[in-house]
């Protein structure tokens, strides 16, 4: 991108106009002086031209009178030297166009020539050796130069009371001006030193923005907003760049952090699948646990074989297929899934087990919706919930019981309830059950945490004990089907 | 990124300050530039004319109302007046070396204050044969050379006085004159200022000129004369004085001795004080002569000869007696005359 201003271009501004104002100061200065030296001038250079015309006059007329007294031509010619010095004076005074007042200046210049001429005349009569007449006129030149001092002394007069009212008003505008010059030379510092710190706050700001900004970030926040540079100039590129380079960073670590939490997901499901084979294998174990419990096993055993004995009959086949399909079922168990129908058909085959050991003293009842029986469900979990109301709900009752299974649907939930009319649980029981991790009660909890971790959800399972004991599944529809 | 605000304000201040600053140093720069040119002109550079007047420096006529008429008929015809004032004591040795000066110096005309003197009349007739004419002011001189004449009429002053003195005293008293002392050889024109006054005495036989002294040095002369008249000249009950010095000096004698109601003072010109002295009733009366119509006619006079050849022989001024009965509108005049 072409910067249209640049810091470079700042500097050089600054730095010329500082330049140009120095410079300006300086011929204003100069300009004052140039003022002042005319000023002087007008004032001296009357008095400096004059005086030169006095000391000549002086020169020639001793240069006459010396050649009046000893008639010497070295005099004579340095009288005629004088006399031309004198006309140069007075010529170079009227071509300088020097101020003066034109009736006096007249006046010694009229004396000057009636001065030359009687000078003149005294040396014509001196060469003709006539005294009295040269006496006369040197007399008369004597008398003329008095008038032409006079009126020399009455022009430096006028001249110095010009000058006096003249440099009463210099010296008040001198030090009108010397006040002005201190107040700009204070003025310009203040003005440059307000322009220096502009310039450098300019320069600065930017900065100091950047590495507030940068400090930040390297906190590790990186929610700081965009640093904004109005000037279009190397600051503005260089904040560009540097939210460029933080927008860069925070993409990146959005991207690691989502990875990270995507990574940290995949691990937990993993977990959970970990933890649900893990409780599925316990639930195995307990359901074999219970189901080989060599006890259980002896007395069914005995039981078919006492029959197959007595009777020889078909119902020693019958409990030996009920119970062969009772752990062909406890085999399905690997799977991670079955069907409701399996699940109800596996209760039947241990209602079947149970009525050839307790005969009628156990009861179960089904309710059971069947266009609900082929959904997907995770495998025995109402058989450990049966086993459960009979163990300790029906087991110690003399009267036996009945345990009622139903199977019902309600909007899109699946409702599952194994009911015994038993001795029932104590709250405590219910809110340790559904809360607990206790052992003793590693059949509910791992039902439980199978149901939960297979429908990712929670409160699938709730404890009702009034009339006995009522165990209340709820399902979503959803996932239920295969 | 916003700059503060004071900073910028400062800038501003501090840059109108410099602005301001600059334009009054260049102001002032410029006006001394000004003043340079203006001290660099060269003066009196458009004449026609350079004119050199000799005057009595002591002498009342040549008061600020006289210049005025110099300057004003002078710069209407182009005329530069140089001049050169004598004390009125160094007057008769310093006149003709003046002369001699205005001459050797080519001026195109002179205005002399003039005395009846015959070195006086010799350069006057000195500088007219060097085509100088001379305006004499004084003395008229009609026996010189001299172009033209501007002063006083004595012979009518003499006149006025006599009237009004006359007129004051019912035509009875000695009078006493204190005039100016007079270098002039001839007296002619003292003779012209008793003959006005004797001329109207005449006319009264109790009335009569007794006295006639000169004054040399104005107040303190004067005070002399008065106190010799109080002491020595009991008869003299009035006294004319040709100048006002004269005047304020005999009127303070009078105001010291308690003589005021003895005597008839008449003064001449037209100072504050003796307006006042008028008004009080101190002074009788005073003579005033217009001399800003002298300083315009003997320029005028210069300027009619080198132009035409021809000039006026002759002026004289025109002279007012004031008096208690018109000294207030006198006042008035003379404010009026101010202000303008």
């Amino acid at each position: 991108m072409k910067t249209k201003a640049s810091i470079k271009r700042y500097l050089i501004l600054f730095s010329a106009s500082i330049i140009v104002l120095m410079t300006l100061l300086s011929l204003y200065s100069l300009g004052i002086m140039n003022r002042y030296k005319e000023q002087v001038s007008t004032m001296f250079e009357n008095h400096i031209y004059l005086n030169a015309i006095e000391e000549e006059i002086v020169v020639l007329d001793e240069n006459l009178l010396g050649y009046l007294s000893t008639k010497s031509s070295t005099r004579l010619n340095d009288f005629l030297i004088s006399l031309d010095q004198l006309d140069e004076t007075l010529d170079e005074f009227y071509n300088k166009d020097i101020s003066h007042n034109e009736l006096l200046m007249r006046n010694v210049t009229n004396l000057i020539s009636q001065y030359k001429t009687e000078s003149d005349l005294a040396i014509t009569y001196k060469r003709q050796r006539n005294v009295i007449e040269y006496y006369k006129h040197y007399e008369k030149s004597k008398k003329i130069k008095g008038f032409i001092f006079e009126y020399i002394d009455s022009l430096n007069r006028q001249q110095i009371e010009t000058n006096s009212l003249s440099y009463t008003v210099l010296l008040q505008q001198t030090r009108i001006l010397q006040i002005i010059t201190n107040v700009i030379i204070v003025d310009l510092i203040i003005f440059s030193s307000l322009i220096v710190y502009m310039l450098l706050l300019k320069m600065i700001r930017p900065i100091n923005a950047l590495y507030h900004s940068a400090e930040e970030i390297s906190s590790g926040n990186f929610e700081t907003e965009d640093v904004i540079i109005e000037s279009n100039d190397e600051y503005k590129m260089l904040a560009e760049a540097f939210n460029q380079m933080k927008n860069n960073i925070v993409k990146h670590i959005d991207a690691v952090k989502l990875q990270a939490e995507i990574e940290a997901e995949l691990q937990n499901e993993q977990m959970k699948n970990l933890k649900m084979a893990y409780l599925l294998d316990n639930a195995k174990l307990s359901a074999l646990q219970s189901q080989i419990n060599p006890h259980f096993l002896f007395n069914t055993i005995n039981a078919g074989v006492q029959l197959s004995v007595i009777e020889n009959a078909s119902k020693t086949g019958e409990f030996l297929e009920t119970m062969s399909r009772l752990f062909r079922y406890n085999m399905k168990m690997q799977q991670d899934h079955c069907t409701l129908g399996d699940e109800i058909q596996n209760i039947k085959d241990y209602y079947e087990l149970l009525k050839v050991r307790f005969r009628d003293r156990i009861k179960f009842e089904f309710e059971i919706d069947e266009s609900l029986l082929g959904l997907s469900m995770p495998p025995m979990i109402l058989q450990p919930l049966v086993e459960n109301s009979y163990i300790h709900g029906l087991s110690s009752l003399e009267s036996g019981g009945t345990i009622k299974i139903s199977c019902k649907k309600m909007y899109n939930s699946i409702y599952i309830s194994i009911a015994d009319n038993g001795i029932g649980m104590s709250d405590e029981l219910i809110e340790m059950i559904l809360s607990s991790e206790a052992s003793e009660q590693i059949g509910m909890k791992n039902v439980r945490d199978r149901l939960e971790l297979f429908y990712h959800m929670e409160g699938v399972m709730n404890i009702i004990s009034k009339d006995g004991t009522t165990v209340m599944i709820t399902l979503p529809l959803k996932v239920l089907h295969v | 990124m916003k700059k503060p605000k004071i900073l910028i304000i400062l800038s501003i201040i501090s840059g109108l300050m410099l602005i301001v600053s600059l334009g009054i140093g260049l102001y002032t720069s410029n006006e001394i530039k000004n003043r340079t040119e203006s001290m660099n002109q060269i003066n009196n550079k458009n004449i026609d004319y350079h004119i050199m007047m000799i005057l009595n420096e002591d002498d009342e006529t040549y008061s600020e109302s006289f210049y005025t008429g110099i300057r004003t008929a002078a710069s209407a015809n182009k005329i530069s007046v140089e001049t050169i004032l004598i004390g009125e004591d160094q007057y008769l040795k310093e006149v003709v070396d003046r002369m001699d000066m205005a001459m050797y110096a080519k001026v195109d005309g002179i205005i002399l204050h003039a005395y009846n003197n015959q070195e006086i009349i010799d350069k006057i007739n000195q500088a007219s044969e060097m085509d100088i004419p001379v305006i004499t002011l004084n003395e008229n001189l009609p026996d010189s050379k001299r172009i033209s004449f501007a002063g006083n009429n004595r012979y009518s002053i003499g006149l006025n006085v006599g009237k009004t003195i006359a007129s004051i005293t019912s035509g009875r008293g000695h009078i006493a004159i204190i005039d100016r002392l007079d270098y002039s050889f001839n007296k002619d024109d003292e003779g012209l200022l008793i003959l006005g006054l004797n001329e109207v005495f005449n006319k009264y036989e109790d009335l009569a000129l007794s006295l006639r002294r000169e004054t040399v040095q104005g107040v303190l002369s004067a005070e002399t004369i008065a106190t010799e008249i109080l002491d020595e000249y009991p008869n003299i009950d009035g006294i004319y004085c040709a100048d006002s010095k004269s005047t304020l000096g005999i009127v303070q004698v009078l105001i010291d001795r308690n003589r005021v109601n003895d005597f008839t003072v008449i003064g001449f010109g037209d100072d504050d004080e003796i307006l006042q002295y008028i008004k009080g009733g101190v002074i009788k009366g005073t003579i005033v002569t217009d001399n800003e119509s002298v300083g315009v006619a003997s320029i005028v006079a210069f300027h009619d000869y080198v132009t035409t050849g021809i000039s006026k022989s002759d002026f004289f001024p025109s002279i007012m007696m004031i008096d208690k009965s018109n000294v207030d509108a006198y006042i008035r005049e003379l404010e009026v005359d101010d202000e303008n």
